[in-house]
């Protein structure tokens, strides 16, 4: 119980992660597996952000008067923060290119369920 | 201001992109010579960074006026400023081989032009960059801008694409979640600075979970055995200009990330130490050979057949790796350069037959030998290169893994090595027998594709040659150096 309450972050996190891999895996629907993806990767963008608090902490913003004294324990760690602004960046580009090609792929088998497409795809037979 | 070769390699790419997206509505012309320019201006860069290398030893570069570990860092050593010049090979004899292609899909939409330079730009920063983070960055653009690739082609192609989307993503993401793991543990990015401070965390659980994390993305992105079910549909219907290009370096480059991880951030003492795994992997790539080559000799499409031989080289290389003995390493090594070539090789040779016969069957082939004489003399020497006779380079990297192989006592992975040969022969040889052994006798007249096709492929056959006759001097300069034990 202890250690629920003392890294209660790294559970959140994984709970998260394995959720978006299940949706990945086991879903039908091309845009719920989407959906899926993106949980997974926010799960590790909340774990990146989850290590860079610390107690008592604020925004790693410097305040102009403070500047002679700066406590680096009053501020919260900013790498892993810029760090997931890449990523973030990182998942909406590929959030973008994969609703691009479910769109393609709706117009060229005119359905969004994968089994469906699958079926499409063999009563096509083999393309060479 | 003095030149620096090292970043000028990553930005010829990088602004050649900008630009050619910016003119790529004024007209094809202008817009090829700028790629084309950016190209050859980077590759010189490229082999200037080698030449700087070989006389003043390992270049850094820290990015923004900072310096490492802070800054991003850009390292050059022997290895992997070789390995630029090999993207850069491939990279424009694939671009001058698709002029044809191209010249029929450019109307469909000039963005090719863009993704093209940029996927160049992103393999080019995945080899120089020094900073684990950064390495993430590289490999997602990469990953984007190939998804976008596939995805132009028709039919299935989008479909693939979707697939090698999930894998890609989710392989990432496993990548950057080690990634995430060894910074709180060392609380560094920069690989020499992280490399420094981990001997004393080695026993630490998080360092090593970071590293089965950033090895098993690593995996699913080169798609080592029993993550490859992604790759064979993304290449086979992928179109030609894109092939070219991603086939040959996308999962190699993943490989050489595994190989600097390993080499340069944890160390072959940590990996042995903590885990026992090194003859499972070899054993399961074996197995994963001899499974993936039966499967290319049963496919009735050729292309997907050679989709498959990648696979089967990717497990050389991820075997001989994992050998961990010099032999082994140097095999590794050494195939990592000369199975870049010979992918190339092979998928220009398809590039040629789909632009003549439009589809690449083997009925198509009946005639080929005859009709395209010259095509067909570079078909024969990739072929004997990748069964592995000498003097090809297939034949050298073939030596030095089996000897591996038997020094380190893995008879399955030796076994596995000389069935995919034999899948090899088979596979080029029922080639070679429909077309010179064909019923028709009828004279057939002489209709070989352009030039711009036949100087590629022949530059990419004598490379295979040449490679396997330098074998000596170039295990010497470039491999030894970076993986001599």
């Amino acid at each position: 119980m202890d250690i629920l309450i003392a890294k209660y972050n790294y559970f959140a996190f994984i709970i998260l992660m394995l959720i978006g891999l299940y949706g990945v895996l086991v879903k039908k629907n091309l845009i719920k597996k989407v959906i899926a993806l993106t949980i997974f990767q926010t799960s590790i963008i909340l774990f990146y952000v989850s290590t860079a608090v610390k107690k008592d902490s604020t925004i790693p913003i410097i305040d102009h008067h403070a500047m002679d004294h700066i406590n680096v324990n009053d501020y919260a760690n900013p790498l892993p923060q810029v760090l997931m602004l890449t990523a973030i960046v990182v998942g909406v580009a590929t959030l973008g290119v994969a609703l691009s090609l479910i769109q393609k792929i709706y117009r060229e088998y005119g359905s969004i369920e994968e089994n469906e497409v699958n079926d499409k795809i063999a009563n096509m037979g083999e393309e060479l | 201001m003095d030149f620096q070769p090292l970043i000028l390699t990553l930005l010829f790419p990088f602004f050649g992109a900008l630009v050619s997206g910016l003119v790529a509505l004024k007209g094809p012309r202008l817009c090829r010579w700028i790629v084309l320019g950016s190209l050859f201006l980077g590759l010189i860069c490229s082999l200037a960074t080698v030449y700087e290398v070989l006389n003043f030893g390992t270049i850094s570069y820290g990015l923004g006026g900072w310096e490492p570990p802070y800054a991003i860092e850009f390292k050059a050593n022997i290895f992997n400023s070789s390995f630029l010049c090999f993207i850069y090979f491939v990279a424009i004899l694939n671009l001058i081989h698709s002029t044809p292609v191209l010249r029929k899909l450019y109307p469909r939409g000039p963005q090719f032009y863009t993704l093209y330079l940029l996927l160049v730009t992103s393999f080019i920063g995945m080899s120089l960059t020094a900073d684990v983070f950064n390495i993430y960055v590289f490999l997602e653009i990469s990953s984007l801008t190939s998804y976008a690739l596939i995805g132009r082609g028709d039919g299935r192609a989008c479909r693939a694409a979707f697939n090698y989307l999930l894998m890609g993503t989710i392989g990432a993401s496993f990548y950057l979640l080690g990634v995430g793991y060894l910074y709180i543990k060392t609380g560094s990015l920069n690989i020499s600075d992280i490399a420094s401070i981990l001997p004393q965390v080695y026993s630490s659980s998080t360092v090593q979970i970071a590293f089965v994390f950033i090895l098993l993305g690593l995996m699913i992105k080169m798609s080592a055995f029993p993550m490859h079910t992604w790759l064979p549909n993304a290449y086979t219907y992928c179109p030609q200009p894109t092939v070219g290009l991603i086939a040959p370096l996308a999962t190699k480059v993943s490989l050489f990330l595994m190989i600097k991880i390993i080499v340069e951030v944890f160390s072959f003492d940590f990996v042995n130490s903590y885990f026992h795994f090194s003859s499972l992997l070899v054993n399961m790539t074996a197995v994963g050979i001899i499974i993936v080559c039966i499967i290319a000799i049963s496919q009735k499409s050729l292309i997907k057949s050679f989709t498959y031989i990648v696979i089967a080289e990717i497990g050389y290389i991820f075997g001989g790796f994992w050998l961990q003995n010099q032999a082994g390493l140097i095999g590794a090594g050494y195939h990592l350069f000369c199975d870049i070539i010979l992918t190339l090789a092979i998928f220009l040779f398809v590039g040629s037959i789909r632009n003549k016969y439009k589809t690449f069957t083997l009925d198509n082939l009946k005639n080929f030998f005859s009709e395209m004489p010259f095509t067909a003399f570079a078909f024969v020497i990739t072929s004997l290169s990748l069964i592995g006779v000498p003097p090809t380079s297939g034949f050298v990297s073939k030596i030095y893994l089996l000897s591996g192989a038997v020094q380190a006592e893995q008879w399955l992975f030796l076994a596995s090595l000389i069935f995919a040969s034999i899948t090899g022969a088979i596979i080029f040889f029922r080639i070679i027998e429909k077309s010179f052994f064909n019923d028709s006798h009828e004279k057939k007249e002489i209709n070989e594709s352009s030039l711009v096709e036949i100087i590629p492929l022949y530059l990419v056959a004598f490379a295979l040659v040449w490679f396997g006759i330098m074998q000596e001097s170039f295990v010497e300069t470039v491999i030894l150096p970076y993986l001599g034990a």
